[in-house]
């Protein structure tokens, strides 16, 4: 029985070969556990597919969260990049001025 | 949100629902949704936050036309940002994992482009921005502290500051350089960067006056008004045989090049020149331009405006010398070897400028 579509088929399949879960699995267990799945009833067979997409966007989640934290690091060294250069301009824009007025009073 | 239970294992395991799932009773496509939406909301929140730095970049440096080295480097994070930005979309988990090492990568490189912008080249950067504005930097104390600087929170000296006590250090080459901690001694490379500059604008204002001078000479009319040496050398420019084809300025000497209608050039001293006046051309080319090694040997004060005050060779002109006031001819560079007994074309002194 095979009511999954080829695609989904794909994805199990691929799912299986990748997904660190099974990393301790040798190449025969997984086909056993594609055939296991092929086995099912067609609702148990959507069951599980939904279930493996859940995973995986919970995998992806962890993953951004992850990659946000870099990102929030780039973002507090681009404000500092920002502000150094901001301050820098101040300072010698005050610096100026300072040295301007000194002029004048001389 | 959690690590999630393996509902997939356990559904291959036990033929059934995950045994959380229907406890909670929810069904696996609400979770997927939940999962989903997590998902999605991270997603947005890291394009939101790159795009406001694409913005914050492109709002504080000049991406466009990037003028100085702050603006090279944020252009070049910028692009990186949009890479990796645009790498994002749709990325799968494996090109997620890589993205989380790009930026890792990227971080690190920020980092050393941080620690580099308080880099003693940098500060010297602003240094030489400041000495262009002609202006003296205000007295300092003994910590090299300036009065706007104390006024300012002592814990926040901007590079500028910083800038003042590096100053400091070119006095004092026992400074340690509070930002590596180390004691340094730059005052050599502070007073050949003086130097340099010292040298360059009197090399423009050299270069300047020569100009100047050179566009008298080379006038069509006669600078009535002008110096006596300009006149002479006017004169010596518009004689047929030749022209003033440029003027060398040097810092402690200053050269003409006189250039023959053939092509061949020779300098000649400006002092030289000063005797030219009241002389026949040929004279002067004689007893001067073919002997231009002596010249060089003679001169010791070339400066082109003491040389304008110079004094002039006033000795009569023998009738001789005067008969050789002719208009020069097609052979006048034979006459000349046969009366001087030198090749003025393949002899000593002939320079190339």
């Amino acid at each position: 029985m095979n009511s999954l579509s080829q695609i989904k088929l794909i994805k199990l399949r691929d799912y299986l070969k990748t997904y660190r879960h099974f990393d301790t699995l040798t190449e025969q267990e997984k086909e056993d556990y594609l055939k296991k799945i092929l086995e099912m009833d067609e609702a148990k067979q959507e069951e599980v597919y939904t279930w493996l997409l859940y995973e995986e966007e919970m995998e992806k989640a962890r993953m951004l969260t992850k990659l946000k934290e870099q990102v929030d690091l780039l973002g507090s060294k681009v404000k500092l990049l920002v502000n150094k250069k901001n301050e820098g301009e101040q300072a010698l824009k005050d610096k100026l001025e300072e040295i301007e007025l000194q002029k004048n009073l001389t | 949100m959690e690590t999630p239970k393996n509902y997939t294992e356990q559904i291959l395991e036990s033929d059934s629902s995950p045994k959380e799932n229907e406890e909670k009773k929810e069904s696996p496509k609400s979770k997927l949704s939940e999962a989903t939406k997590e998902r999605v909301k991270i997603e947005r929140e890291i394009d939101r936050a790159l795009k406001s730095y694409e913005k914050a970049l492109s709002g504080n440096f000049n991406l466009k036309t990037p003028e100085n080295n702050e603006d090279v480097k944020a252009l070049n994070l910028f692009k990186q940002v949009q890479i990796l930005r645009a790498k994002l979309v749709g990325a799968k988990m494996e090109k997620l994992e890589q993205l989380v090492l790009d930026f890792n990568a990227l971080n690190g490189r920020v980092a050393e482009f941080l620690s580099e912008e308080n880099n003693p080249i940098e500060k010297k950067r602003i240094d030489v921005a400041f000495n262009r504005t002609n202006l003296q930097p205000e007295p300092q104390d003994d910590l090299g502290l300036t009065e706007g600087t104390k006024a300012r929170d002592p814990e926040k000296l901007s590079d500028l500051d910083y800038l003042t006590l590096e100053d400091e250090s070119a006095k004092n080459p026992n400074v340690v350089d509070e930002l590596t901690d180390t004691k340094v001694d730059r005052s050599l490379e502070f007073k050949q960067a003086e130097e340099v500059q010292k040298l360059q604008d009197l090399e423009t204002q050299k270069q300047n006056q020569v100009t100047e001078k050179l566009a008298i000479i080379n006038s069509d009319n006669e600078p009535e008004n002008a110096p006596r040496l300009l006149r002479q050398l006017w004169e010596l420019s518009h004689n047929k045989m030749g022209k003033i084809a440029s003027i060398e300025p040097h810092t402690d000497n200053a050269s003409l090049v006189f250039e023959y209608k053939n092509g061949t050039k020779k300098i000649v001293p400006p002092s030289a020149i000063d005797k030219f006046a009241g002389r026949s051309f040929d004279r002067f080319e004689k007893k001067y331009l073919s002997k231009v090694e002596d010249f060089e040997e003679k001169v010791t004060e070339l400066d082109f405006e003491e040389d304008l005050g110079g004094r002039a060779d006033t000795s009569e002109i023998t009738p001789e010398e005067s008969k050789l006031e002719t208009e020069p001819k097609k052979d006048d560079y034979s006459k000349l070897d046969e009366k001087s007994g030198t090749d003025v074309l393949k002899g000593k002194g002939v320079f190339k400028v």
